[in-house]
């Protein structure tokens, strides 16, 4: 029986996954990592057994909202006495820890049980690119940005500018005629 | 039902019959009084059945007790695994008591219990079991954390099959013919 | 063991009353509080557990029917394909699978669950190219290389000058 157990035993190994957060908006972060921490994206998935993964987010502090939600987003909290009424909006939030923004946004959306503090355990959470030495060791697979990242003008060489299809020429002599 | 019953998963006796069948029934013992009403049936399985037994299965060692001590007559028989199993025999006739006997000598001694599952398998994996690593691309190995090339995403279903240069211009060419029949 | 029935017939002649109600205790015995061992109401919690328990039979059918799908998807996942275009793509080729089957060759059975992924994506590959060449006109040619985009970008650029050009004449 015990060559049994010798097959099975990577079946539940954990996996650590690696994001790089930067120009990332939070909800599509979130849904990119739930279904890791959860376990759902392996066959062996059972709801009562402990399959998840841990996820390492990483870039934090550049993430990226739409419009103006950094103003209009409000995080609200309340502490149960009178008066204890607080709203922060999004860019406080962040100023005063640039991870939060991402915690709240994976806490919110995994289901609401007892297994979701297990689940936020094993997410790990940086605002930069420092990762500690014994997480790095771990990493096994990074996940590809959910949003593809947008380069600015200067990222870009000037062959590439050149050759950039163009539906009109601002300043073509020709056309001004 | 709230107590619960014992309950197995499907075996046999250390896979008898696949490849040689061994008789599992070890001993057979049949108690019964010489004088009662109730084991007049066994009375007869003895004096007509019993030499016939023997001779075919040589394997079954066979003990006849009578005597007034036993207050119902019964067969215990005793099984390869150790089981010792006791079958009341009064007021059955001689055919029933075949009959008992014949299930007692094919039964295997594994204790009668309600099934979890009607199938068992000793190798449930023959290419090995699914893991986290089975179908992660090997370069992963020599990989150092962050990377340009991240390799794990979700999964978009392709509107398309991949085009490629010569399909492209087949479409095209479609299209363009399309264009000028419309027109 | 300890034999209790005789000593129990024995003390209980009469009408079946004892009995009716050790068959009730029998089944509360897990229960808690006076659930347990008070008879009305034990009764009434025995009577919705059975109710209960009849509607859980029929809920499990669904739940293990969820988890399959649930792992199929998973499976296929990481072979680049989905689970509902998997399942329909296996219907075409006749692949009688069911769903309990093909969740256990995805755990134990990884090899032949990626043949069964590879061949249900050809599949679907080929049921796309087939709807193109059909229609044509209504596919929009997506992964285009950077020539066409420029050749259609002058196309354009053609078209507009000829319009503007021919508005002049008009005028």
């Amino acid at each position: 029986m015990s060559s049994k157990i010798s097959q099975q035993w990577a079946v539940f190994a954990r996996m650590w996954y690696l994001l790089d957060a930067a120009k990332q908006p939070p909800g599509r972060i979130a849904r990119a990592v739930i279904p890791l921490l959860q376990g759902k994206h392996k066959p062996i998935y059972h709801p009562l057994s402990d399959v998840g993964d841990h996820v390492v987010v990483i870039n934090t502090h550049q993430i990226a909202f739409s419009q103006n939600k950094w103003r209009t987003k409000i995080y609200k909290h309340h502490t149960g006495y009178p008066g204890g009424y607080s709203e922060t909006p999004a860019f406080r939030m962040h100023e005063k820890d640039s991870t939060v923004i991402v915690k709240k946004a994976i806490y919110g959306m995994l289901p609401k049980d007892l297994r979701r503090h297990q689940m936020m355990q094993r997410l790990h959470l940086f605002p930069d690119e420092n990762i500690p030495d014994d997480i790095r060791a771990n990493i096994c697979e990074q996940i590809k940005p959910p949003r593809e990242v947008p380069k600015s003008l200067p990222e870009y060489s000037e062959e590439d500018r050149a050759t950039f299809p163009r539906l009109w020429y601002p300043m073509d002599p020709e056309a001004e005629r | 039902m709230t107590s619960g019953s014992s309950s197995a998963f499907l075996r046999s006796a250390l896979q008898n019959g696949i490849g040689r069948y061994v008789c599992q029934l070890q001993r057979l013992t049949l108690q019964f009084s010489k004088t009662a009403g109730s084991a007049k049936g066994v009375r007869d399985f003895v004096e007509q059945d019993i030499v016939g037994f023997a001779e075919k299965n040589p394997q079954v060692v066979l003990y006849v007790t009578p005597h007034t001590k036993y207050t119902f007559p019964k067969v215990v028989a005793e099984f390869l695994n150790g089981t010792r199993r006791k079958v009341d025999l009064s007021n059955l006739s001689r055919e029933d008591i075949i009959k008992e006997v014949e299930l007692l000598r094919t039964q295997s001694g594994v204790d009668i219990e309600r099934i979890r599952k009607q199938w068992h398998t000793d190798s449930p994996s023959v290419q090995g079991y699914w893991h986290p690593f089975y179908n992660k691309p090997t370069q992963l190995n020599q990989e150092t954390f962050p990377t340009a090339n991240p390799t794990h995403s979700e999964v978009r279903m392709p509107r398309l099959p991949k085009l490629t240069q010569e399909l492209i211009g087949e479409l095209k060419e479609l299209k363009d013919k399309g264009k000028y029949e419309n027109s | 063991m300890v034999y209790l029935s005789t000593v129990r017939l024995i003390r209980a002649r009469g009408p079946p009353k004892y009995w009716k109600k050790k068959f009730v205790f029998d089944q509360t015995s897990h229960f808690f509080g006076r659930r347990r061992n008070c008879y009305s109401i034990a009764i009434r919690a025995l009577h919705k557990a059975w109710r209960s328990a009849y509607i859980g039979r029929k809920i499990k059918k669904r739940e293990i029917r969820r988890l399959w799908i649930q792992r199929i998807s998973s499976g296929v996942m990481e072979h680049g394909m989905r689970y509902s275009p998997f399942i329909g793509n296996l219907t075409k080729y006749n692949i009688q699978l069911d769903r309990k089957m093909l969740a256990n060759l995805a755990i134990t059975e990884p090899k032949t669950f990626k043949c069964l992924a590879e061949l249900a994506k050809t599949k679907h590959e080929e049921g796309l190219l087939a709807a193109v060449q059909a229609y044509p006109d209504r596919v929009l040619l997506r992964q285009t290389s950077q020539d066409d985009l420029l050749e259609s970008v002058k196309k354009l650029r053609l078209s507009t000058e000829e319009k503007t050009s021919s508005s002049n004449q008009l005028t």
